[in-house]
């Protein structure tokens, strides 16, 4: 799945923690992804749950984060993780650009980076609502995807690009 | 009225270069179909039962001559030569062609006009007092402050899905004639003692399903804050409203579940932390210039000893009618707000045709300084007419069967444009409004009723606004039949209040009948000139449903 940054496809350095995974041995997943070298990334609930054991090392650390997720705390770790992963489950569901804007006006310097239903129409809008890398599908994915990010150029609000 | 800039304009070009785009991607099939869904409803673009729909929005209800020609030119070109004013103070296309959609914009562009979320679930055009800037009750013209929210909202790309629709109403006085306590945020314009303006802010109001006034978030909001504390309220809708079901979704329900003091909460502290002091916030600058948009009129003060019209009166009794409903105190002695009724006799409420565009900008050209309004009960308003002037435009607007002297009577219906037109509608809706106008043709008892605001929706989802109306009606279907559900008692003005059911739905061909008895039972206990909703008010709805549904009379 291609990762877009700054309108050009990149290397992804992180890896996802997969659910079921989790779901089967939290203790020794969880302790396996500390041990690798990779760069890894942590649902939201998860992470909170085990903070002492994850908030070491902020360069390889990353949150899932949901709009289901209670959001009240999640300015308190912005300081702790160097990505932060925003799902978009479909279509309607818009929650993840005010999230996205939530994490970037509290000074967020990393990665704020789109997953989910991730289309080519809503690329402009992630990216003004704070976002700097889009996980896209392959089916999805042109050459062309770029061209989604100057189809409007004047915006009446205030700019939130990074 | 605001002009474009070249910003606004490249704007407007942009949106109609995109739209094609997607439209083409659409049509080349590369473009899924649940996903071009949301796209064209943000631009206008309904598929319905007969045809496509297009909508077409008129910011805050305000048009120039030049718009309304173009408005009539398209009708003709990609249309069948009509359009249809609706409560949003919009206009509707009916039957527009899918692929031509994006020459349509592209036409609209050319006017500084365009059909950019007048659908979806996104913030929809703002709407106001269609006397705003000339009603001697206003205490400031809100008209700047829709255009502040109107280029605020346009394309947020932070609100563009939000959980349902969000529309916003601003009055520019204690006079409401923009229904602005059943908006998901209604704007109230006020002095405080100080004699600084700011605003009452409502949340929470709406009709559909669950139908509700709004609730008072904030006493008194400064002027300067209008922007950041719009943001704040829209920030805490799109991240707490619901998501699971889009009948629960709308901001009504969400100041519900919270209740109003954990609504108020959650926007201050958004609102303090974060947007207050944002870039968000209006400086005195900033506001005087789109005030500088809506400056008055250049008025001939001259004309303030014209104000008699005693000789026109006596010429014709049509005209003394006309001039009594369909005429409003203006504030410069002089001039008088002319109503232009979209609601003849017989023909659906809010259809214009394209001959009737082009008189209507041609007047406004001649007589009311090149500019029109739409206003939320589906009509049309010239605001600023000479006294001297309104005999000669009563005959032109008489000789387009646009001077049916009925403002603010039974037969000023607002009405949606039911079961033919809608995919969403349950009922008809039309045939029963041409069963009302016959059955009550008869003006002079019309007056004697007084204001009886009647409004009609073809479903539950209420376009026609049936639960603020004098007298509601909603239509329902039972087995392939049309029923008709009354409701007595709701308001849409200053005194607002939702309309109570008063029995078991009324089949098609009794709705007019029953509307008779309702009006029997108004007349018999009203006293003197009491208005509908008064004795309402006084004796209840029992009376009503008693003689409604007595087994004979």
């Amino acid at each position: 799945m291609p990762l877009l940054i700054d309108g050009k496809a990149s290397t992804d350095h992180w890896v996802f923690l997969n659910s079921e995974q989790l779901a089967a041995d939290v203790e020794r997943t969880l302790t396996l992804a500390q041990q690798s070298k990779d760069a890894v990334v942590y649902p939201l609930a998860v992470y909170f749950e085990h903070r002492e054991q994850l908030s070491a090392n902020p360069n390889k650390t990353g949150l899932l984060v949901t709009g289901d997720d209670d959001l009240s705390e999640l300015a308190s770790v912005l300081q702790e993780v160097s990505l932060i992963a925003i799902d978009f489950p479909v279509l309607r569901d818009g929650r993840g650009f005010s999230i996205a804007r939530n994490v970037t006006r509290r000074g967020f310097k990393g990665q704020v980076r789109a997953v989910g239903d991730v289309s080519y129409d809503r690329l402009d809008h992630m990216h003004r609502s704070g976002f700097n890398a889009y996980q896209i599908a392959d089916e999805i994915y042109t050459d062309q995807i770029g061209n989604a990010f100057s189809e409007i150029t004047v915006n009446y609000q205030p700019t939130h690009l990074r | 009225m605001y002009l474009y800039n070249n910003d606004d304009q490249q704007l407007v070009e942009q949106r109609v270069a995109q739209y094609r785009d997607q439209t083409n991607r659409f049509l080349a099939g590369t473009l899924a179909e649940d996903e071009f869904l949301a796209l064209r409803l943000m631009n206008g673009l309904y598929v319905q039962r007969q045809a496509p729909m297009l909508r077409v929005a008129i910011p805050y209800g305000l048009m120039s001559s030049v718009q309304l020609r173009k408005l009539s030119d398209i009708s003709r070109k990609y249309d069948r030569n009509y359009a249809h004013f609706t409560t949003r103070t919009n206009i509707q296309y009916n039957w527009p062609k899918l692929e031509e959609v994006p020459d349509i914009l592209a036409e609209l562009a050319q006017v500084q006009m365009h059909a950019i979320q007048t659908s979806g679930n996104c913030i929809r055009n703002t709407t106001t007092d269609p006397y705003a800037g000339v009603h001697r009750a206003e205490i400031e013209d809100p008209r700047p402050y829709c255009e502040i929210i109107r280029q605020w909202s346009t394309l947020h790309p932070e609100f563009a899905y939000l959980p349902r629709k969000f529309k916003i109403a601003v009055t520019g006085g204690p006079e409401d004639r923009a229904a602005s306590q059943v908006h998901d945020i209604g704007l109230h314009l006020l002095k405080n003692e100080r004699g600084e303006v700011g605003f009452e802010v409502l949340v929470g109001g709406g009709l559909g399903r669950t139908p509700m006034i709004g609730k008072v978030i904030k006493d008194f909001l400064p002027a300067e804050h209008l922007r950041s504390y719009l943001d704040a309220i829209l920030r805490v809708y799109n991240l707490n409203g619901r998501r699971d079901n889009k009948y629960k979704a709308r901001i009504k329900i969400l100041v519900k579940a919270l209740g109003i003091e954990k609504m108020v909460a959650l926007v201050e502290e958004e609102w303090l932390s974060f947007t207050k002091d944002s870039e968000l916030h209006l400086s005195v600058a900033e506001i005087e210039k789109y005030k500088g948009y809506f400056l008055p009129a250049a008025y001939d003060f001259k004309m303030a000893k014209y104000t008699d019209l005693s000789a026109d009166f006596f010429r014709d009794e049509s005209f003394k009618a006309w001039y009594e409903r369909n005429t409003v105190e203006h504030k410069i002695n002089g001039y008088r707000i002319v109503v232009i009724s979209l609601k003849p006799y017989l023909l659906p409420p809010g259809d214009v045709t394209d001959s009737q565009m082009d008189l209507i900008a041609d007047l406004a050209d001649q007589y009311s300084f090149g500019e029109i309004r739409s206003t939320h009960d589906q009509n049309l308003v010239l605001a600023d007419v000479k006294i001297s002037d309104l005999f000669t435009l009563w005959q032109a607007l008489s000789k387009a069967n646009l001077s049916r002297a009925n403002i603010g009577t039974l037969t000023d219906m607002i009405c949606c444009p039911g079961y033919e037109f809608c995919a969403l509608a349950n009922a008809e809706t039309l045939p029963i409004a041409d069963q009302i106008n016959r059955k009550f043709d008869d003006l002079d008892y019309l007056y004697d009723l007084g204001e009886i605001q009647l409004n009609m929706s073809g479903c539950i989802n209420a376009c026609g606004h049936h639960h603020v109306a004098d007298i509601g009606i909603l239509g329902v279907d039972r087995k392939g039949e049309n029923y008709y559900q009354f409701t007595l008692g709701g308001s849409s003005k200053a005194d607002a209040s939702i309309g109570k059911t008063i029995g078991k739905a009324i089949a098609a061909g009794d709705v007019a009948n029953t509307v008779a008895k309702i009006l029997h039972v108004f007349v018999t206990h009203r006293i003197a000139e009491e208005a509908f909703r008064d004795v309402i008010k006084r004796i209840g709805l029992e009376p009503f449903k008693e003689y409604v549904y007595a087994t004979s009379h």
